[in-house]
C-alpha cells in the first residue's frame, strides 16, 4: 500500500521563514514573538472569520487580504484592520429612515383626506414640479446617507509589522493620515465609557507617543483589549 | 403694467422654480465632491473590491443628480 504523499510547504513569508530556521537567538527571539501574536490573531480569525476576504462593513479584521494603503513597504503587512463599532452609524440610519418615511406618511393621510391639504396644489404647482421636488427629496436623503457612510468607510486604523496607521475623514472637508512606528509608541490603554460601549463591546484606544509625535487615538474600535495587547507586543520594536 | 410684470418676477412659482434649480444645482456639485473624495481616500487605502463599490455608487449619484438638474430645466 502506498504511503501517502504530503507535499513540502516552502515557507512564502519572512515571518514564516523565521518561524521555519530555528538558529541563531534573535530568530528564536522573533520566532516567540511572532508565535504569540500570530497565536492570538488566528484564535480570533478561527473564531469570527473563517477564511474570508475582508468585507466591505467589516470593523475589526485580523490578517485582512485585498486591503492595501499609500506607502505600505513591499515586506510591510497588515496585521490588523479597524473600523468604528457598527452602533455609531445608528443615529443617522434612524435619522436616514425617519426623513424617509416623512413624504410616505404625508401621502397616506392625504389619501385618507383628513386634511385635505396639499402644499403644491395650494401654490398652484404643476403636478410635475410635484415629482421633481419629490425626487430631489430622496436624492438629498441618498447624499446623507452617501456622506455618513463614506465618512464611517474611511475612518480606519490600520495596524502593521511596522506602524501604525490612522486615517480620519469627518464631513468630507476634513482629512487626516498619521504614521507612527513602534518604536516611539511609550503606552496603549482604552477606554470604554458608559453603558453603549461596554454592552457592545467597543471603546476608544489611546497610544501615547514619545517626544515631539502627537498622540493617536483610534475611536470606537471593537474589542478595544486586543488592539492593546497587540500594540503592547509591538511597543519599542523598529 | 409696470405692476403685472412686477407679479409676474415675484410669482411665487417663478422664485420657487429659481430657488429648485439653484438647489439641484448645488446638489449636483456637492455629490461630484463627495466623488472626488472618494477617489482621493482610494489613492490613500484601498480596499479592492468595496472602493470599487463605493466608487461606482458615488458615481451614479452625480450622474443622476445633474441629470436631475437637467430635467428640471426642461420640464420647469
Amino acid at each position: 500500500m502506498p504511503d501517502i504523499f504530503i507535499a513540502d510547504h516552502k515557507p512564502t513569508t519572512d515571518n514564516e521563514k523565521i518561524l521555519k530556521e530555528p538558529h541563531s537567538s534573535e530568530n528564536n527571539e522573533k520566532k516567540h514573538h511572532l508565535k504569540s501574536v500570530a497565536d492570538r490573531l488566528i484564535h480570533h480569525k478561527s473564531s469570527s472569520h473563517p477564511e474570508e476576504k475582508i468585507r466591505m462593513f467589516s470593523t475589526f479584521y485580523p490578517d485582512p487580504e485585498g486591503i492595501s494603503f499609500a506607502d505600505q513597504e513591499p515586506d510591510e503587512k497588515i496585521l490588523l484592520f479597524l473600523r468604528r463599532h457598527y452602533i455609531t452609524n445608528v443615529d443617522w440610519i434612524l435619522l436616514a429612515l425617519f426623513f424617509t418615511i416623512i413624504p410616505i406618511v404625508f401621502g397616506v393621510i392625504n389619501s385618507f383626506n383628513i386634511f385635505n391639504f396639499n402644499i403644491f396644489v395650494f401654490l398652484n404647482f404643476p403636478a410635475n414640479f410635484t415629482l421633481l421636488f419629490l425626487i430631489f427629496y430622496y436624492s438629498v436623503v441618498f447624499t446623507f446617507v452617501l456622506v455618513n457612510f463614506v465618512s464611517w468607510f474611511y475612518n480606519l486604523g490600520l495596524l502593521t509589522t511596522r506602524r501604525i496607521v490612522d486615517i480620519d475623514l469627518h464631513d468630507l472637508t476634513y482629512k487626516n493620515v498619521s504614521t507612527t512606528g513602534y518604536s516611539v509608541v511609550q503606552d496603549a490603554s482604552y477606554i470604554q465609557n458608559g453603558v453603549i460601549m461596554s454592552l457592545f463591546h467597543f471603546g476608544d484606544v489611546h497610544i501615547q507617543t514619545a517626544g515631539q509625535h502627537g498622540n493617536f487615538e483610534l475611536e470606537a474600535v471593537p474589542s478595544p483589549e486586543r488592539v492593546v495587547h497587540l500594540i503592547e507586543d509591538y511597543i519599542g520594536k523598529k | 403694467m409696470n405692476i403685472t410684470i412686477l407679479n409676474q418676477i415675484f410669482d411665487s412659482f417663478i422664485i420657487f422654480k429659481v430657488g429648485f434649480l439653484v438647489l439641484c444645482l448645488f446638489h449636483a456639485v456637492f455629490l461630484f465632491i463627495v466623488y472626488n473624495q472618494v477617489r482621493s481616500m482610494d489613492r490613500i487605502v484601498s480596499e479592492k473590491s468595496s472602493s470599487a463599490v463605493l466608487k461606482t455608487v458615488s458615481l451614479i449619484s452625480v450622474i443622476l443628480a445633474f441629470s436631475l438638474f437637467i430635467a428640471a430645466i426642461v420640464i420647469l
